[in-house]
């Protein structure tokens, strides 16, 4: 089944910063450390992707939940709220 | 829907994706039919339990709510804990402000009081709960799978004999867990909910 994360991203709306409040600390560790890079996997909101030859990070969409922190097995995810003002705002929840 | 961390990383299932197959499932998309989604949210629920609960005031401060683990993983309870600690909170910090002492001598009241209260009691019935789960995959692997299995052998009207279904239905599950470790899990279970 493929379900289209954008489409869900797509009823947030969202103030970017122009830059990042995540940042992988060593872009080594995930290729050459990390097997399982679970990043890629449990975001709710498809942040991290894998490129060739790095692993991106599409911060735009963050759900600031946290998941990315804590799955990570090489503490390597430096995670900070989005500045006052930025990030995601819900209407409901 | 809530879901444990280490399960689905190492099955490389995507959140949103599981969000979507539980909407799907026949029992469930009935009911949402001619539902819209309105938002998307990501949230933790903070499942540490008694154990986990931090030191809960402070010179100057004091904890309330997830920030004080104060989540109940049995149940699914939360914001009632959230709130009854935020009343506790503010009684504590009224009577730091009528005896204007709001060092840590100060406002240990609140502890106090959430013992007292159904809050900490609740978490320290259910103090043995979080580690039961983590400590037993099969709660969220084979088990579920297994019993749905069992259900499907046992409803279904096919002529065979139900002493017969039986003793497919538990050969498949001993293929699964050790009788011994199903005894463990049994045990554990009854000890992290009495």
């Amino acid at each position: 089944m493929s379900v289209k994360v954008e489409d869900k991203l797509f009823l947030d709306r969202f103030n970017v910063d122009e830059e990042s409040h995540l940042r992988l600390l060593d872009e080594g560790v995930c290729f050459d450390r990390c097997e399982d890079q679970p990043c890629l996997y449990i975001c709710p909101a498809n942040v991290y992707k894998l490129e060739k030859d790095r692993i991106s990070v599409n911060y735009e969409g963050c759900l600031e939940c946290g998941s990315c922190r804590v799955s990570c097995p090489h503490f390597n995810i430096e995670w900070r709220f989005p500045r006052g003002g930025y990030g995601v705002r819900h209407k409901f929840g | 829907m809530s879901s444990g961390l280490n399960g689905f990383a190492r099955q490389k299932t995507r959140p949103y994706e599981m969000l979507e197959s539980l909407k799907n499932h026949p029992m469930i998309a009935h009911l949402i039919k001619d539902g819209k989604s309105k938002e998307y949210l990501a949230h933790w629920l903070p499942e540490g339990g008694y154990h986990t609960v931090p030191q809960l005031c402070g010179e100057g401060f004091l904890i309330a709510g997830d920030s004080a683990m104060l989540f109940n993983a049995l149940h699914r309870e939360g914001s009632n804990l959230a709130m009854t600690s935020g009343r506790l909170a503010a009684e504590t910090i009224l009577e730091a402000m009528k005896n204007n002492d709001f060092s840590a001598t100060g406002l240990k009241g609140y502890v106090k009081r959430m013992q007292e209260s159904y809050v900490l009691k609740d978490l320290k019935k259910y103090r043995r709960f979080p580690s039961f789960l983590e400590t037993h995959q099969e709660l969220f692997t084979t088990l579920p799978k297994a019993a749905s299995i069992a259900v499907r052998q046992m409803l279904t009207v096919d002529g065979v004999p139900k002493k017969a279904k039986q003793r497919e239905v538990w050969k498949a599950i001993r293929g699964q867990v050790s009788p011994l470790r199903l005894l463990r899990l049994a045990w554990d279970a009854w000890r992290s909910v009495r």
